[in-house]
């Protein structure tokens, strides 16, 4: 965990999205980080897709997070994607990696193109440990994970899903990427306590926040990264208060990739004030905390 | 073993005709597949209207995002999965052509994507040296595809 420690304070930004492309560039004063797709670099690096990166860099601080390393897998890691996944973190001076504790394909043709949840077991905890070892011997810097809305749980699992990230991350030191909205979601659909859900993910490990705005469709909630931070999704806003004073949140990102009908403003500019507001209160309350010795 | 309970997991998730079968009919569904007895049970309990609505997520979002390919480009896409087999989608993004196809000849279509070719018998016969799975007869479907339907020339993109 100790490489963890290492990593500054980036800052709040939003997920670089091409439909909003243009007024992002445009509010670079007040974005402080945006976060890329890797996977959208990789393999094809066809000169368009590096040329838009290199712009990214020089108007922010770039941070990479991938879709589809489906670490849970029984098919190892092709070597190109790893190399990929080296060069692109390389490339923009990342601290980290990220990705999903999820199973998206197979070896073979089977890619479902989405996350899908990975069957809590310890045979599933030693090989995710094992990758994941291998995965930031590789890059050499540490790999950030992410938990995902759960649209079905995996029966005769040994661990919830916060026990089991838990037990990766004391027996890796690898990052918590806590999506907080997904957490509100799996609440909400599985009927838990979100608050009490919360508290079960390894907060010291904590290194990336996303948040983002979902739907609710006949009674179930949805992950659409399609709304704004409010109405069906204000109880979002408790647990990043929470999360905030309670781990050293590097980066946090609000996601949106769908429904640009609004303007910037309140499609994302409104949220992202919100949650540095939060994230950077808290800072100072823990700077100022550390600074008196208590 | 573990390889084969993720890959009649993702059957599940991406084929109709299988999960209406796995619905009847678990045990002949999960046959083929090396299982232990835990996998097994574990793959019984699955929620099966859950599993419904996420494949039909799973197959919205991959239209949507092919959709959106369509819309900025005149590639041919290939979709790993449509509803009981992969597809190859082509035209326009508010009523695209989408031609189921065999695993084998989404292979070589893959393997044409993964070295940047264009869908030409060229690109073709490389793909078919180098992957040494496919038949002649998928030789001749693809090919059949590629200059019957006008798709030659074209980047292929997944």
């Amino acid at each position: 965990m100790h490489e963890l420690a290492k990593i500054p304070y980036i800052g709040c930004g939003i997920g670089l999205r091409s439909d909003i492309s243009d007024e992002t560039f445009a509010r670079s004063r007040e974005i402080d980080t945006v976060e890329i797709i890797s996977d959208k670099f990789f393999s094809d690096r066809i000169a368009r897709n590096i040329a838009y990166l290199e712009k990214a860099k020089s108007y922010f601080r770039v941070i990479p997070h991938g879709i589809k390393l489906s670490i849970g897998s029984a098919s190892p890691i092709p070597e190109q994607y790893l190399r990929d996944m080296k060069w692109l973190t390389d490339d923009v001076g990342a601290y980290y990696y990220s990705d999903h504790y999820a199973l998206t394909h197979d070896d073979d043709m089977l890619d479902i193109g989405h996350l899908s949840p990975l069957w809590f077991t310890k045979e599933m905890l030693a090989h995710v440990c094992s990758r994941v070892d291998q995965i930031q011997q590789f890059i050499g810097k540490p790999l950030v994970l992410e938990n995902i809305t759960a649209p079905f749980t995996i029966p005769e699992a040994d661990y919830e899903e916060p026990e089991f990230i838990s037990r990766v991350c004391e027996k890796t030191g690898c990052g918590l990427l806590l999506d907080v909205t997904n957490v509100f979601i799996n609440a909400f659909n599985q009927k838990k306590d979100a608050m009490q859900l919360v508290r079960q993910y390894p907060l010291q490990n904590l290194v990336h926040i996303h948040l983002a705005g979902g739907e609710i469709h006949e009674g179930v909630f949805y992950d659409s990264h399609s709304q704004g931070i409010s109405g069906d999704n204000e109880g979002v806003w408790p647990l990043l208060e929470y999360v905030a004073m309670h781990a050293n949140i590097r980066a946090l990102i609000i996601e949106r990739d769908e429904n640009f009908g609004e303007e910037f403003e309140d499609l994302v500019m409104k949220d992202l004030r919100r949650a540095k507001q939060i994230v950077e209160s808290s800072r100072l309350v823990g700077s100022a905390r550390n600074s008196r010795g208590g | 073993m573990l390889y084969d309970f993720q890959r009649a997991l993702l059957n599940l998730y991406t084929s109709e005709s299988l999960l209406k079968d796995f619905e009847r009919d678990p045990e002949r569904v999960l046959a083929p597949f090396s299982l232990t007895e835990k996998e097994r049970r574990a793959i019984r309990g699955l929620p099966v209207e859950q599993l419904g609505h996420f494949q039909k997520d799973l197959r919205g979002k991959r239209l949507g995002r092919t959709k959106m390919i369509l819309k900025r480009t005149d590639y041919v896409v290939l979709m790993p999965f449509w509803k009981d087999s992969p597809a190859l989608v082509w035209g326009a993004p508010e009523d695209p052509i989408v031609v189921p196809i065999s695993v084998d000849i989404a292979r070589l279509v893959r393997d044409i994507y993964a070295h940047r070719g264009v869908l030409s018998m060229t690109s073709l016969l490389g793909a078919y040296g180098r992957l040494g799975r496919a038949s002649l007869g998928d030789l001749f479907r693809v090919a059949k595809l590629m200059y019957g339907r006008g798709l030659a020339g074209r980047s292929v993109f997944i």
